[in-house]
């Protein structure tokens, strides 16, 4: 039998219960409603420059390639079109310059939950985790570190079914009014590389022998440098296609 | 004198249908290979850049005259050696075949000099296959896919080399490349000193080329000791000139031990020729 001392606290356990669901639920949904109003912020910057063109001086430091510093010019025209124009073979990521703005264009195919913040080189970044809301959508999670005084992207991990992970930081100057950045450094992942002697005709290089195991990926680091931004001039839809 | 017996020797070496095979079969197999990378050339560079795709992406003109001329060469550089060993070999056996090194022997010259004008001429002929290959490659190769930057295929990785930086590269390989097939051509002859038919220096090269080959690329601890001494591990040694930053020090020793190889084949050859008893 239960006493009515008994009832009394069954019931305030039950109701402090549901106000603790209830303020979780509303802190969550205040902190997700702040970090979507970050992004939205941001992409509402990074729209300011419709298109540009900009000269890149692209160093390359990965694991299996071996190749000099060369310059290039880069085309990118909102919201999915991109393109690196160069005399030399320029190695640039697959998902970096318009990754960002493809992903945070379509503000419905993400809930963007704030994981608190963080210091980044003395300026305090929030950090904003994207997740899609389609089991079909390519981007796993997309992880953002954006200054709010400024409303600039400071680093992105960007995880996608098709690329793989993908670390940038940006670093910004005189087009930081656009969000666009002076110099990105990406970190990327590269698989392990090693073909047959025959196939690559290459009977000179002797085999290293293994002293460890072995990685199967290595990481690699890009920086490219951009000047000379030519910003919201109007390029031609026919100077991206291949 | 010498001169007057290697221009006859060349003479003899331009009159024999053979010595034109070689070059039809690298016009052939070069003009095939140009079409194939013309049509689906995309595919080889699928090749290259494959393994790094899914993170990178290689803008610019990846498959340009110097990829092309590169390829070429590292294709028909294992095979030309075969083709000038077609003719170098018949040096010697040829005339012992055919009954006319009494007569070539009755010449106001020495012994050593008419292997020497021989060697001479082999070489002569080499030169001219590879200035041949040369011109396939890299000037056609240019005018069909235009210039750019190289990037070479390595077992461990790829190196990008810039347009500029290129061309002395392909020069001095060429020179490396000469080297290691007047080797080819110097062990075909002195074989040749020993045979008194021209199958047999012929078959006995491509042999030994197959064999030291195979020796070579069987990666087995029990060959380590004997492989870089045998020439077939410095056929390949012009391919050094294409490596970033270039490892001279192995590449001086390829060159010294080619080198080496052609002094001590020609020395046999002349030794043996010397003593040789002319029956025929």
């Amino acid at each position: 039998m239960i006493t009515s001392h008994a009832w009394t606290r069954v019931t305030f356990r039950k109701k402090t219960t549901s106000l603790v669901y209830l303020f979780c639920f509303s802190l969550s949904f205040l902190t997700a409603q702040n970090a979507s109003s970050t992004v939205s912020k941001v992409y509402k910057q990074l729209q300011k420059a419709k298109d540009y063109t900009a000269d890149a001086e692209v160093t390359v430091s990965l694991p299996f390639i071996k190749i000099a510093p060369i310059h290039a010019k880069v085309f990118l025209k909102q919201p999915d079109k991109f393109k690196v124009q160069s005399k030399s073979i320029a190695i640039v990521p697959r998902q970096g310059f318009d990754q960002l703005h493809k992903i945070l264009s379509d503000t419905t195919a993400f809930i963007a939950i704030s994981q608190g913040t963080e210091v980044l080189e003395k300026v305090p970044a929030q950090l904003i985790n994207l997740i899609p809301l389609r089991d079909t959508a390519d981007l796993i999670l997309a992880k953002l570190w954006i200054d709010p005084a400024r409303n600039l992207v400071l680093k992105s991990l960007l995880t996608t079914k098709s690329n793989g992970t993908i670390l940038t930081e940006y670093r910004y100057g005189q087009y930081a009014g656009y969000g666009l950045p002076d110099a990105l450094l990406f970190t990327v992942d590269i698989k392990k590389f090693k073909i047959p002697k025959s196939i690559a005709a290459d009977i000179n290089t002797t085999t290293k022998k293994e002293t460890g195991p072995e990685k199967e990926t290595k990481k690699g680091k890009i920086r490219i440098e951009l000047s000379n931004y030519v910003i919201n001039k109007g390029l031609p839809d026919a100077l991206f296609k291949k | 004198m010498f001169f007057k017996s290697t221009y006859n020797e060349l003479i003899k070496i331009a009159a024999k249908p053979r010595s034109y095979l070689g070059l039809a079969a690298i016009t052939l197999i070069v003009g095939l290979i140009l079409v194939a990378m013309k049509l689906e050339g995309g595919l080889y560079i699928s090749l290259l850049t494959g393994p790094f795709e899914q993170s990178l992406i290689f803008e610019g003109n990846v498959l340009n005259g110097n990829l092309v001329g590169f390829i070429i060469l590292q294709m028909l550089i294992i095979h030309v050696p075969l083709l000038i060993a077609f003719v170098t070999g018949d040096l010697i056996s040829g005339e012992a075949a055919m009954g006319t090194i009494r007569m070539l022997l009755t010449k106001p010259v020495s012994r050593n000099q008419i292997v020497l004008s021989k060697f001479l001429a082999g070489c002569i002929y080499t030169l001219i296959v590879l200035l041949w290959l040369a011109f396939l490659t890299v000037v056609v190769g240019q005018w069909l896919f235009g210039s750019g930057d190289l990037m070479v295929l390595k077992s461990d990785g790829l190196v990008v080399l810039q347009e500029g930086d290129v061309a002395w590269r392909f020069f001095y390989g060429f020179i490396v490349a000469f080297l290691s097939l007047i080797m080819i051509a110097t062990l075909s002859l002195t074989l040749s000193c020993f045979s008194e038919n021209s199958i047999g220096p012929i078959v006995t090269t491509m042999g030994l080329i197959l064999l030291f080959t195979i020796i070579g690329s069987i990666e087995v601890p029990l060959f380590d000791q004997v492989r870089p001494y045998l020439f077939t591990t410095h056929m390949a040694a012009w391919r050094y000139l294409f490596d970033d930053p270039i490892q001279w020090k192995d590449l001086w020793f390829s060159v010294a031990v080619l080198v080496g190889h052609i002094a001590v084949l020609l020395g046999i050859g002349l030794y043996k020729f010397k003593r040789k008893d002319i029956l025929s």
